[in-house]
């Protein structure tokens, strides 16, 4: 496991989340266990299929219902009240006071997550009123003052505007002001900045960590951008197959990292800093579905490290190489020349 | 024209008109595509780099005539492809192939991969005998690693890493000397976007082909480009070799379009140039160079006339009034 940080703002043990498909039932996300202390931004990254959504959905109470899904596990949080809650054994009415209060959440396409037949003010107050009870005058003062804070030119207008009459930075910007509207402890980021040009992405980061250092929130920010895990959060964990497969400190996932599908992808990633026109070193095969995981270590086909009888046999466990740091690869150890 | 050049573009303008009112009339122009000039040369991949409404796509189209220029000229192998007729456009498209953005909606999901492959064939009358055909598409197939018992198979039974290889293998089968790929490996995950790479850089040294390679991603376009355009509401600002445009930007857009892109080394957090504000509406575009609202160096005599392309360094060229910067 992770390292315990010293205060949690979130405790998540053995998350499990399977769906019934029509190929039958389908492991989207097993065994992930992680903590979150407050202020801090963890990134969850991985490719499409390894589950990192399905995880931010279940965070929010919302696998169970879109799609329907079963989720096994605990996810505790620290209420604002003081209390700790285990979230997922609430009914979905007291979910909503949750939701919006204690966890809120933006996703990729700020266009289909608006509604289009109401002004973007409409929906800001809509989100004030439904979790805070207060009166539609206050939540309106209350919606102003968020869409300066963020820096919007011509408040005024925006609020008034239709989301269809807003650019993609501008509408992210709203999503993340109905977002902050109720003050949540900890907001999870769906891959926020992925339909956005990069100058547009660099302003989100750029105001996320400012949002950030003013309101103490914690961000667990999910995304397949290694390099925006690097600009952005403290602590990565690198999911593949519905597993955390790696986390740890971003810099030593980075600069040391034991799994070797870690080590692969970030090979295999096109840079400015590497000169023009080299090779990159390609990791061959593709993503396994969740209905056709291969037995034993779900990367083995793809691994060149993979040994018979060894990776594809049982699912390896999560190792602890440094403080802070663990890794699933049963051959971690020998691999960095770290054998015992 | 130089002689090696295979595509030559000059003052390649595409205006949409904008019409309003209850009979409709012209009230303006959305400038799309504003003269633009570049060439490609026999086996060089030029890349264009550029955000969403940059014009990229429609450049890339346009020297296809997939959309049909307002005006300017672009001559491919010494001819005029602008007055080409149906029968030599035909023809024309031979040479000239496209590799579409989004490997889901370019392949028809009710055809088979052979039938994929075999279109061009068919609609070229190449190969026309069955047994040759086929033995053509096993070829194309094999060379994007593809095996034959995808044959039968439909598109919704392949990943989007395999379908993006039929894509390519398509484009390939009439022996193109030039494709345009718009985009071709944004839509694919982080490890398969390095495999099709790969695969495009060893496809034009077999091949000998040239290509021009559209991309929003300036990293992915370092690794596979021989020079680079970069693009910003229509016009080309800077082009260059792409080792000096990455490594030496002279114009103040691709400098803050390079230091916007995350760089996955969390010990080298840049200093970096947040653009404020978006790009403005090709409808309305500023006055004198069209970047200087978002442009941290601008003066007044930016807003004044529209810089041309002058040298900034051998085989480099650059849009800004301003030397002294960046």
């Amino acid at each position: 496991m992770m390292e315990k940080p010293k205060s949690t703002l979130l405790e998540v043990r053995d998350l499990a989340v399977r769906f019934a498909g029509r190929a039958g039932i389908v492991n989207a996300v097993s065994g992930v266990s992680f903590d979150l202390a407050p202020g801090e931004t963890v990134a969850l990254v991985g490719e499409s299929g390894s589950g990192k959504s399905t995880v931010g959905l279940a965070l929010m109470g919302l696998a169970r219902v879109i799609p329907p899904g079963s989720v096994a596990g605990t996810v505790t949080l620290s209420l604002k009240n003081g209390g700790r809650q285990d979230v997922t054994k609430l009914s979905d009415r007291e979910m909503q006071k949750i939701r919006g209060n204690e966890i809120a959440m933006i996703f990729q396409e700020p266009m289909s997550s608006l509604n289009p037949v109401h002004t973007v003010g409409w929906q800001i107050c809509e989100a004030i009123t439904c979790h805070q009870g207060v009166s539609g005058a206050a939540a309106a003062a209350t919606a102003l003052k968020l869409v300066e804070q963020l820096g919007i030119p011509d408040p005024d207008r925006c609020l008034h505007a239709y989301p269809h009459q807003l650019s993609g930075g501008m509408r992210q910007r709203v999503m993340i002001a109905i977002a902050l509207s109720c003050r949540p402890s900890l907001l999870i980021a769906d891959e926020p900045t992925t339909a956005l040009d990069v100058t547009v992405q660099a302003q989100i980061l750029e105001l996320l960590k400012q949002v950030q250092a003013e309101t103490g929130m914690a961000i667990l920010f999910i995304t397949h951008n290694f390099g925006v895990v690097a600009e952005i959060a403290q602590r990565t964990m690198v999911m593949y197959a519905g597993r955390i497969v790696e986390a740890g400190p971003v810099d030593e996932v980075f600069h040391a990292p034991r799994m070797p599908y870690t080590r692969a992808l970030l090979d295999s990633l096109p840079r400015l800093d590497r000169g023009v026109g080299t090779r990159l070193p390609a990791i061959p095969g593709q993503v396994p579905g969740p209905s056709a995981l291969p037995p034993g270590c779900a990367f083995h086909p793809r691994c060149g490290h993979a040994v018979t009888g060894r990776c594809d046999d049982a699912v390896p466990m999560l190792e602890t190489c440094s403080a802070g740091h663990v890794v699933r690869c049963v051959r971690w150890a020998e691999l960095t020349g770290e054998a015992p | 024209m130089t002689a090696s050049a295979v595509l030559e573009v000059r003052n390649l303008r595409k205006w949409y008109e904008i019409r309003r009112g209850v009979i409709p009339r012209v009230t303006g122009h959305v400038k799309a595509v504003d003269d633009v000039s570049f060439e490609i040369r026999k086996n060089e991949v030029l890349g264009l780099a550029g955000e969403s409404g940059s014009g990229k796509t429609t450049i890339g189209r346009s020297v296809l005539r997939l959309i049909e220029p307002t005006s300017g000229s672009v001559n491919f192998n010494g001819a005029e492809i602008t007055r080409f007729d149906p029968a030599a456009l035909r023809r024309f498209r031979r040479s000239a192939q496209i590799i579409f953005q989004d490997p889901y909606s370019s392949l028809d999901p009710r055809m088979t991969i052979e039938d994929i492959v075999a279109e061009p064939l068919r609609v070229q009358r190449i190969a026309t005998s069955r047994e040759t055909r086929r033995r053509r598409v096993e070829d194309l197939l094999g060379r994007v690693s593809i095996t034959k018992d995808f044959l039968s198979r439909r598109p919704g039974e392949l990943s989007g890493g395999q379908r993006q290889r039929v894509g390519i293998a398509r484009a390939l089968a009439v022996d193109p000397e030039f494709v345009v790929a718009d985009e071709p490996v944004a839509s694919l995950d982080v490890s398969i976007q390095a495999q099709v790479i790969n695969l495009l850089q060893d496809l034009k040294e077999q091949l000998n082909l040239s290509l021009l390679f559209i991309s929003h991603d300036i990293a992915v376009m370092r690794h596979v480009a021989d020079r680079i355009a970069v693009v910003y509401l229509g016009k080309i600002m800077e082009i260059g070799p792409a080792r000096a445009i990455c490594e030496a930007p002279r114009h103040p857009y691709t400098e803050a379009l390079l230091s916007a892109v995350p760089n996955p080394d969390p010990r080298e957090r840049r200093q970096r140039i947040v653009l404020q504000g978006d790009i403005p509406s090709p409808a309305n575009p500023p006055t004198g160079c069209v970047f200087r609202t978002r442009c941290r160096y601008a003066i007044a005599a930016c807003a004044q006339s529209q810089p041309q392309l002058q040298a900034a360094g051998p085989g480099h060229y650059k849009a800004c009034l301003r030397d002294d910067v960046p």
